[in-house]
């Protein structure tokens, strides 16, 4: 399940990170990865949604992320 | 760049942390663990600069691929940041060969739940060649109680560098 708190105006310039978040996110339930999601967030970022991040610090969020999916696509 | 090196890794066992022997802060991090049951709580937070995690897929010849380092990890001091900002392949130490003679500790790791040894290691070091000594400790977690997904996570010290 995706957890966005998005205001009703979004910038445009927002726009490729959510787009990424979402990505992310979609492939780490695909993945069955949900749990190590939580657990990087919680205990890396104190954070309980990836919502929660400043920008700057979200992009750095889903850089793990993405080397998370890679590393557990190993049998894909 | 790194040049032809030799290797030595020793596997110790945990009885050498149990008997003192190793650094003080693996023996914290092997606590820390056992205290969590092989599980990721909040006392993992304490360590994570100094860790870097990877998968639950060791083979013979490689370590699992790696999704996090910290910002003070020894991988990270050995070979840089750069090598973290891969762009496309799984994040993996850039010596091939390094990188076979480590994978032993990860495939114990995951069967036994930790592993502690020591390695030497000879590597190019900003064009210069140095022998390196570390301590390794290799703790198998989950994220979650139940959780059916498990991960590594390489706590590594460096005891010398010598040129």
């Amino acid at each position: 399940m995706i957890s966005l708190r998005m205001s009703q105006y979004q910038h445009e310039h927002s726009m490729p990170t959510n787009a990424r978040l979402i990505r992310l996110r979609q492939a780490v339930e695909d993945k069955g990865l949900s749990d190590m999601w939580d657990m990087i967030l919680s205990i890396d970022y104190q954070a309980a949604q990836a919502a929660d991040l400043m920008p700057e610090t979200l992009e750095q969020f889903l850089d793990v992320i993405e080397l998370l999916v890679r590393a557990f696509s190993y049998n894909d | 760049m790194l040049a032809r090196p030799n290797y030595m890794f020793a596997d110790l066992g945990l009885d050498a942390v149990d008997k003192g022997l190793a650094d003080p802060r693996l023996a914290r991090f092997l606590e820390d663990t056992r205290a969590a049951g092989g599980i990721a709580d909040n006392r993992l937070r304490l360590h994570m600069p100094y860790l870097s995690l990877c998968s639950d897929a060791a083979t013979p010849s490689s370590p699992p691929p790696i999704f996090y380092v910290g910002q003070d990890c020894s991988q990270r001091l050995l070979f840089g940041d750069e090598w973290t900002r891969s762009p496309d392949a799984s994040l993996r130490t850039p010596d091939a060969e390094l990188e076979a003679a480590a994978a032993d500790g990860y495939r114990i790791a995951l069967e036994r739940g930790a592993y502690y040894g020591y390695a030497r290691t000879r590597l190019h070091l900003n064009g210069s060649p140095v022998e390196v000594a570390f301590e390794r400790l290799i703790v198998a977690l989950r994220p979650r109680v139940g959780a059916p997904t498990r991960f590594c996570a390489y706590y590594g010290l460096i005891q010398s560098i010598e040129r």
